[in-house]
């Protein structure tokens, strides 16, 4: 009995510092996703303006592009999967270190405004920055097994899996991988291009679902509250996307009255032709390549530009 | 249910702690219906078909047993295997047989092609139909319980994959009063530690390079498809020898000891060794009730090798209905006619081990790709591109485009990793150094055990044996 008792205790004290060691290699990246993350999550930063939404806000906003021609300081707080709700998130847990942006870009996607975000995308990346008690308290809430994933390592071990044993010795070793340099200052530069079937249309009708709705006006009311300016953008899909969404026009007018009732900044370039039409500027019907979101951040500084102040 | 699965995390703990507190004359029953609730997870109608094919040559075997008549006897035996082998085959090879007809005749979508065959089919009618044999040749009386005999079939840690048991290795066992204090935990614990990570950790990481491989054979070259069927011998190997730790470790909870199904068939010199390491149960049954009934090497040289041909290609479509099946099956009988013939031409000449293993390992990484193939036309692209198109440059460039750098060098770990325990147990390399029992094999296991929830694919994959 003494004997197993042992075993187990050694066998649960490794599997917390096999926890530990990984999840601190994962913080420790200096390059590429886990740093960006590390940037939101933990670190002190002072950037005056903030780009949040999904994989297209992180794949369309060049930062350094937009820096210099707007005399910003920006980081692209884009996270893939993310909707209104958990970029609301993101926003709150940034702020926990960092300074309140004097501007924040918020990417709107259209094509799921209608989904119900009661799931968190690709949840196991979040693992290792639990510390940050405000992402850890808002993921909890949609998702209570956020409790195991902190505090179990038998729990959270088996989702994190091998895919983040790469990344974490990266860290350990100070050095980067593949594609940790196609991030910077949190935009990701999209060069990869898939076999990805642009004709693959699947038609439906959107809405703006009530959640949605819900965080946008606490988007709203937060931006107005901490003197900050909210700039609502949605960035050029593929001309098959415009067929994909029955009522596109319709869900677009509705977020430029939701904007334009609460004075929120609305740039509309989803069906920019000059993007929209040629399809090497897309990865697929929603994501563009680098070629298109430098395309798309000029137009969206020069829009910048022109706001009044 | 999955071994691999949570809801087996619940269940098992359960099943243990209700066996044990039941008296003695209940447990049986408890484990019985316990068994049926496994079985149940997978598709409740199946349960149906396990009880109503069990009670049936439960009965067929009784009468059998009761009769004197050598007529009457035959008959009941042949109904019990046409019983059998007819549900076996309705389910198994009616869509293979049917889409052989009608693509000959027309192409069209038959609901045949829906049938779903159900979880262990092969392994529990072989069972029962050894039982039935064996009461036939009257090796032994029938059992009088039907509770018993329906236990013997349906034992859940080994009803879905094996080893197939025969009636005097686990009925007296089932039969016998189990004492808590007996229960081997060591072996318990090694054996389902050590199943968990050979399928976890290398069955399942390894199908995450060998399924996208064979999904599109044309694209890679002959190396790469040879690699890719030499990572699959691993991963057949440690998925079904893995289920079979786990069910041994199982059993031994309730004080129940399945034999030996593999005995490091990977380190065989040849291919007639091979066959007698790998998946021992079912080799034993093809011996036994195929090969014995077909005349064995009773009739002469030439009638004992077709025997043995004829073994293996019923072994190979013991295996799947499919074509690429059938040839892999035969394929291994040509191999094994030919060891044989070479070993009777020249007895005298001892083969060199590192040798025979490599043959070894080559025929059976060919023949096993052959077996992975998709269709035959898959089979013809990676002949040829193995004789045309073979580029072993190449090959670390098509790996790469598959999975990363890491995850390949993980999985070449995890395989020597496994092969270094196999060797181990072969040749006793370092059972005897000091410290072996008290702290490296500990250490190992918990390592092992550790590196289950690091590195194991948590997936919930069924095991390949489970289709078969």
């Amino acid at each position: 009995m003494k004997k197993i008792i042992t075993y187990a205790l050694i066998t649960i004290g490794l599997m917390y510092l096999s926890q530990w060691l990984i999840y601190k290699g994962l913080r420790l990246n200096k390059e590429g996703v886990y740093h960006k993350y590390s940037t939101i999550f933990l670190d002190k930063n002072n950037y005056n303006a903030l780009i949040l939404g999904s994989s297209r806000a992180e794949m369309h906003f060049d930062t350094k592009l937009l820096d210099s021609l707007t005399g910003l300081n920006a980081f692209n707080a884009g996270v893939s999967g993310a909707s209104i709700k958990m970029s609301f998130i993101v926003l709150k847990s940034y702020l926990l270190n960092s300074q309140m942006p004097k501007t924040i870009f918020l990417e709107i996607d259209f094509h799921i405004s209608h989904l119900k975000t009661d799931t968190i995308f690709n949840f196991p990346r979040y693992f290792c920055y639990l510390s940050n008690p405000v992402l850890y308290s808002e993921l909890n809430k949609i998702d209570s097994r956020f409790v195991q994933f902190k505090y179990n390592p038998f729990y959270s071990l088996p989702f994190s899996g091998i895919n983040s044993l790469s990344p974490s010795l990266h860290g350990w070793l100070g050095k980067s991988a593949t594609y940790d340099f196609f991030y910077d200052k949190g935009f990701f530069k999209n060069t990869v291009v898939d076999n990805y079937d642009h004709f693959d249309v699947k038609q439906f009708t959107g809405f703006i679902h009530p959640e949605t709705r819900q965080y946008l006006d606490s988007f709203m009311l937060f931006a107005n509250k901490n003197k900050c300016k909210l700039v609502f953008t949605i960035s050029p899909v593929y001309k098959n996307a415009e067929m994909e969404v029955l009522n596109k026009p319709q869900i677009i007018n509705e977020f430029q009255n939701i904007a334009k009732a609460h004075h929120v900044d609305f740039i509309n370039l989803s069906s920019d032709s000059a993007v929209s039409n040629h399809h090497y500027y897309f990865e697929d019907n929603y994501h563009m390549l680098y070629l298109g979101a430098q395309i798309y951040t000029r137009k969206i500084a020069a829009f910048y530009n022109n706001i009044p102040r | 249910m999955l071994f691999n699965s949570i809801i087996f995390l619940f269940f098992l703990p359960l099943v243990f702690l209700g066996y044990w507190v039941l008296k003695s004359n209940y447990r049986q029953g408890f484990l019985l219906l316990a068994s049926y609730y496994f079985y149940f997870s997978y598709n409740p109608w199946f349960l149906i078909l396990l009880i109503g094919t069990s009670t049936l040559d439960y009965y067929l075997a009784k009468f059998i047993s009761q009769s004197d008549n050598e007529n009457k006897r035959k008959v009941l035996l042949a109904i019990s295997l046409i019983s059998s082998l007819g549900v076996l085959c309705a389910f198994k090879y009616s869509v293979f047989i049917y889409n052989s007809f009608s693509s000959i005749i027309y192409s069209e979508y038959s609901a045949l092609n829906s049938i779903i065959i159900p979880a262990g089919l092969s392994f529990y009618t072989f069972q029962s139909i050894s039982y039935t044999i064996d009461v036939y040749r009257k090796k032994y009386k029938a059992t009088d319980s039907l509770e018993d005999f329906l236990l013997f079939v349906s034992f859940f840690p080994h009803m879905v994959a094996g080893p197939i048991m025969r009636h005097n290795d686990l009925m007296p066992q089932l039969k016998k009063k189990h004492y808590f204090k007996s229960i081997n935990w060591e072996a318990f614990a090694k054996l389902t530690i050590w199943g968990f990570f050979k399928k976890m950790v290398i069955a399942d990481n390894l199908s995450m390079i060998v399924t996208p491989i064979f999904k599109d054979v044309s694209h890679y070259s002959g190396s790469t498809l040879l690699i890719a069927g030499f990572l699959f011998v691993i991963q057949v190997y440690a998925d079904f020898s893995g289920y079979s730790d786990i069910a041994t470790g199982v059993a031994k909870l309730f004080g129940i000891n399945l034999s030996l199904n593999w005995n490091r068939p990977l380190l065989s010199k040849s291919l007639h060794e091979f066959w007698s390491r790998w998946h021992i149960s079912l080799t034993t049954w093809f011996r036994e009730y195929l090969y014995v009934g077909l005349g064995g090497n009773r009739k002469g040289n030439s009638r004992w090798l077709l025997n043995i041909f004829i073994v293996f290609l019923i072994s190979g479509l013991w295996h799947g209905a499919a074509y690429t099946v059938v040839i892999w099956g035969a394929l291994h009988g040509v191999f094994y006619i030919i060891e044989i013939l070479f070993m009777k031409k020249f007895p005298t000449i001892k083969v060199n081990p590192i040798l025979g293993w490599l043959y070894l390992i080559l025929i059976h990484t060919l023949t096993l790709t052959v077996f992975r193939a998709l269709s035959i036309n898959d089979v013809g692209i990676i002949v040829s591109k193995m004789i045309f198109h073979f580029n072993i440059s190449m090959s670390f460039v098509e790996l790469r485009e598959v999975v990363d750098v890491f995850f390949l060098l993980v999985c070449l770990i995890v395989c020597l990793l496994l092969f270094l325990k196999e060797l181990n147990e072969e040749y006793h390399l370092i059972q005897n150094i000091k410290g072996y029992s008290n702290f490296y094999k500990p250490a190992f296991y918990i390592f092992i055990l550790v590196s289950i929830f690091i590195l194991g694919n948590f997936n919930s994959n069924q095991f390949i044996y489970f289709q078969f």
